[in-house]
């Protein structure tokens, strides 16, 4: 199974080239996909838009790094992940993301992006995703979003493959409970 | 339906024209960074050119690091004694000229040990050493008997 960003060719050869057409490309395809992710992690615009600008101008610093270019998805959304780490830091917060309470290892029974939900049940979708621990928010968020494998979640995130089964596992579980308790 | 991709997607949209605003400055940002003697082509070309170099550190000078911090130490040692040394010797260049007068001394004192070896007896003058001639085997005295 291809993740979003794998079936796409992306410029970034010619940004690490230094060519601003591939930068405004590659910036294009993310922006809106990373926003969405760093948004319902942070649950605030202006420091989600801040992070997104961090995030980008960090990847133009540091494009060398950046070893495959087929991952270059999952290295932008690793950046942002570890700038929303570093927010809650600043404002004094707990890492949320850092919770390693679920550890029990599960296997991933279907495809969540299967989940094919209802117009009249997105706000209820929305809310249920949001009650969800932000460790599991996370992980779902990064398979929704950019259907991004195992591996791709786990290395993002900084935990192991089998944390982030479990957290996807007990995450979609959860959410269809939240759903199914909405609609009934 | 909708997928949740599409969902998060489209409840973000209203942010569209502000994440626009955040592209247009961060390409400029990675033009401007990679304009700057591009730092980014630097440290790929860095890691290029030095990318021996680290493999030789590290699989020739780091599994016997302490060997090699004392093979310094003791060159450092050389060369901190050879500076002192240094130091102490008068260079060639730090003498000060000869004069007019010394010069002239000086060729007066080889001319006088010129004159002093010319008068020493030369080899046609020395007396040739006395030859006392030896029968040269018995053999050919021998011979000379018979």
């Amino acid at each position: 199974m291809l993740a979003v960003a794998e079936r796409e060719q992306l410029p970034v050869a010619e940004a690490r080239a230094g060519q601003p057409e591939a930068w405004n490309a590659l910036f294009q395809r993310y922006q809106l996909p990373l926003y969405a992710y760093v948004f319902e992690l942070v649950r605030a615009e202006q420091p989600s838009l801040d992070i997104v600008q961090e995030t980008f101008i960090a990847a133009a610093r540091h494009i060398g790094g950046l070893r495959d270019d087929d991952r270059f998805g999952s290295w932008l959304f690793g950046i942002a992940h570890q700038k929303c780490i570093q927010h809650w830091r600043k404002s004094g917060r707990e890492e949320p993301l850092d919770d390693e309470s679920i550890e029990r290892l599960a296997g991933v029974d279907d495809d969540p992006r299967e989940l094919l939900i209802r117009e009249e049940q997105q706000a209820e979708f929305m809310q249920a995703l949001n009650q969800l621990p932000p460790p599991q928010r996370s992980a779902l968020l990064l398979h929704f979003i950019e259907d991004f494998p195992l591996e791709e979640i786990a290395r993002i995130t900084g935990v192991s493959v089998g944390t982030v089964k479990s957290r996807l596992h007990y995450g979609k579980k959860a959410l269809r409970e939240l759903l199914e308790d909405r609609s009934k | 339906m909708k997928t949740p991709r599409e969902i998060l997607l489209n409840r973000h949209q209203t942010a569209e024209t502000r994440l626009d605003q955040i592209r247009r400055e961060a390409v400029r940002v990675a033009a401007d960074v990679n304009r700057r003697s591009s730092p980014v082509r630097e440290l790929a070309f860095t890691a290029t050119v030095f990318r021996p170099l680290v493999i030789l550190w590290r699989e020739l000078v780091m599994p016997a690091r302490m060997t090699w911090a004392g093979i310094a130490a003791v060159w450092l040692v050389i060369g901190a004694i050879n500076l002192t040394q240094a130091d102490q010797t008068p260079t060639v260049a730090g003498a000060s000229p000869a004069t007019p007068q010394d010069l002239r001394a000086a060729w007066e004192r080889q001319r006088e040990l010129m004159a002093e070896l010319a008068l020493l007896p030369t080899s046609e003058t020395a007396e040739p050493p006395k030859l006392n001639p030896q029968p040269r085997s018995d053999r050919r005295s021998a011979w000379a008997c018979a």
